[in-house]
């Protein structure tokens, strides 16, 4: 996927809502596009797939989380980051993350924290 | 017998000529006096419900709250919406935004005062030291006393010093709350966890507390390293280098897992007390003091 994105155009999806807005222009500039790349291949086979909405319970999504890790921290870091952070999601309550209502369901709070942290 | 077919042959009737006559309007009920609907820019009572949405740490529907009466009140919006806005989006770590708000909030106007203390706290919680001290410069010596102590947690020392400047009923208060945040900040041993997991794959969450993690990283890695060993056993090499690679990953991955979780572990069970830290010192960024 990652061989995919680097190849095909960049495109930047619409922001789902505030906080993702915000968060995506908090982004470095020049990331951006091509991770966003990535992001709509992904959502485009996840949907086709699936045939069903994103149901990530995380804010910002994996993949969003995994895109600004790569472009902070590189890409083996954010593999093994975006590991640990689906284990995150099996393991979400009240113990390990902050709850928001968004979207009309429950997701978990987890913004990326600057590299090395 | 008559007197029904009579009535369903009315009642037909009837249907059949609603579409070519409108029907009269029924007349309606008087409804009920409602209570009168304030507009909610000259309403009072929408900075109490913004104060209340930051209390339950709905912060992003306290920023979306605040954002919507900003653009249908436009200039008439006040200031404490603004206050509560910008205390909603470094709650919820966009800080990029707020900091530009809160310095044109703090530079006059009547919530001049507040913004400076959030400002204050929010340089410090960004240990951007030098901007928190030209901030807290400008705030009451008390106030600013009170911003660097709700802001030296891990700074034993430094707590010690700055608390000692606030009225004595707080600074007990505030001593009480910090020997308990202490005790709760090492509810988990984060190289505990990671060592454990590292031993085996799994160990780690479960002492973190979550069995649902431990069992898909025990699940994962014990998938992948088992088709690497027989795969290798088979002389596959190549295919057992592939799965040992994506292996490495949930072994790693599951590691990191179960440092991280210690670490929230720790700042969850923490966290009630920072508030109650926050809001005895600071009682303005709980939106407590909001009017």
């Amino acid at each position: 996927m990652v061989m995919v994105a680097s190849c095909v155009p960049a495109t930047t999806p619409a922001a789902d809502n505030a906080i993702d807005l915000r968060y995506r222009l908090a982004q470095r500039p020049t990331a951006r596009a091509a991770d966003a790349t990535a992001i709509a291949i992904y959502g485009w086979v996840g949907e086709r797939s699936l045939a069903t909405p994103s149901r990530c319970k995380m804010v910002p999504t994996d993949s969003a989380a995994f895109a600004a890790r790569a472009a902070s921290c590189g890409g083996l870091a954010a593999w093994y980051q975006g590991i640990a952070r689906l284990l995150l999601e099996q393991a979400s309550s009240e113990k390990f993350a902050r709850s928001i209502q968004l979207d009309g369901r429950l997701r978990w709070m987890d913004l990326p924290a600057p590299c090395g942290e | 017998m008559r007197r029904v077919i009579a009535v369903l042959v009315l009642g037909l009737g009837r249907a059949g000529t609603a579409g070519a006559q409108p029907a009269p309007e029924p007349a309606r009920v008087a409804a009920p006096a409602a209570a009168p609907v304030g507009e909610p820019c000259a309403d009072p009572a929408v900075t109490g419900r913004l104060g209340d949405l930051l209390r339950a740490r709905r912060f992003a529907d306290a920023h979306h709250a605040a954002v919507g009466l900003r653009v249908l009140c436009g200039a008439a919006a006040a200031d404490v919406w603004r206050l509560a806005d910008d205390i909603a989006l470094l709650r919820l770590e966009d800080r990029a935004w707020a900091l530009r708000d809160l310095h044109e909030l703090a530079t006059n106007g009547p919530e001049a005062e507040r913004a400076r203390l959030v400002l204050a706290w929010a340089y410090s919680v960004a240990h951007d030291d030098q901007a928190a001290a030209v901030v807290s410069a400008q705030l009451p010596p008390i106030r600013a006393a009170a911003v660097a102590a709700a802001t030296a947690l891990e700074d034993r020392g430094r707590f010690d010093a700055t608390v000692a400047l606030v009225p004595p009923g707080l600074r007990d208060h505030a001593r009480g709350i910090y020997g308990r945040w202490e005790h709760a900040r090492h509810t988990r041993r984060p190289a505990v966890a990671g060592v454990l997991s590292a031993l085996l794959p799994g160990a780690g969450q479960v002492y973190d507390g979550s069995i649902q993690a431990a069992a898909v990283t025990f699940a994962l890695n014990a998938l992948f390293i088992g088709a690497t060993v027989e795969l290798a056993r088979d002389h596959e090499y190549w295919t057992a280098t592939a799965a040992g690679t994506v292996g490495s990953f949930f072994y790693i991955g599951g590691v990191i897992n179960a440092v991280d979780l210690a670490r929230r572990r720790n700042q969850t069970a923490a966290q009630p007390e920072v508030d109650a830290l926050e809001e005895v010192l600071l009682p303005e960024l709980s939106g407590r003091q909001l009017h």
